[in-house]
């Protein structure tokens, strides 16, 4: 069984997905339990989401797209 | 032309296939690490180049995406770096001292109530601007392993694989960015007066 410390220690392998699944569910089964460590996993993976939202949405412009392909295609044949 | 047989172009042109389809990550990755789309472009373009010259080096069936994100980094580090005038280094010292979940005790302290669903909450709680300078904000031995691993999802060992460093200093440097970003990001929350806004009081 897992206590708070436990878990401050791994939330952020535990977020990561970098545990072992009987270690994920050691550590969900504290948070049903544990109000304040249910809302700093939470938080932090509202941190982590916020990052992929806000830096994650770039695309590639279209004339590079097409530029790399041609330069790609010129060499290959 | 004629040097090629037909199994090896079909191979060739799989492999710069699956490739192509990772442009968009490659590119968002060097937009935030250049700060500057021409240069992320360029870098990008060399990214392809490169993978193309040493393409005999990759072993198929390991991982593609990883090891076009090595030559990009390396490309970076190596030849666009000495462009760019962010500091490499940061008051070790100082980031030390810095507390874990550093943004979360922040909140706690000014007795804002998270709600039920915290998650919803932090993400009411910034715009894409913030979050881009906090993140632009890092020192690019932290910014890195950040953007592997919150944007692109990369493994810790598949992080470790592309930077060329160990498991442990993944993990060490990525904990060291996600604490200075929280700092950054808890400036500008004060910056303009923080206010907590529960998801169920913003309206869609």
């Amino acid at each position: 069984m897992s206590d708070c410390h436990e878990v401050h220690q791994r939330l952020y392998l535990y977020l990561d997905r970098e545990l072992l699944p009987e270690e994920v569910i050691e550590i969900r089964q504290h948070i049903l339990n544990c109000k304040e460590c249910f809302e700093l996993v939470s938080f932090e993976s509202g941190v982590i989401k916020l990052i992929k939202r806000d830096c994650g949405c770039d695309k590639a412009p279209e004339h590079l797209k097409a530029r790399i392909k041609s330069i790609l295609k010129k060499k290959t044949y | 032309m004629g040097q090629y047989t037909d199994t090896q172009l079909q191979t060739e042109d799989l492999f710069f296939e699956e490739a192509l389809s990772y442009i968009d990550s490659l590119y968002r990755t060097a937009l935030r690490l250049t700060n500057n789309p021409a240069d992320a472009e360029d870098l990008v373009q060399e990214t392809y180049l490169k993978a193309h010259r040493f393409r005999d080096s990759f072993k198929p069936g390991t991982n593609l995406r990883a090891w076009l994100f090595r030559i990009l980094t390396n490309t970076f580090i190596n030849e666009y770096r000495k462009k760019s005038r962010q500091p490499q280094t940061t008051e070790m010292g100082e980031l030390g001292e810095m507390e874990d979940y550093y943004l979360f005790r922040r909140v706690k302290e000014a007795g804002e109530s998270l709600g039920e669903d915290p998650e919803q909450t932090v993400l009411n709680m910034f715009v894409d601007e913030e979050v881009r300078e906090a993140l632009d904000s890092l020192p690019e031995q932290y910014r890195l392993p950040v953007l592997l691993a919150d944007v692109e999802g990369f493994s810790y060992k598949e992080i470790a694989d592309v930077l060329g460093i160990p498991v442990g200093t993944v993990m060490s440097r990525l904990h060291r960015g996600r604490k200075q970003l929280q700092q950054k990001l808890w400036e500008y929350a004060r910056q303009r007066g923080y206010k907590v806004e529960p998801p169920e009081a913003q309206n869609e």
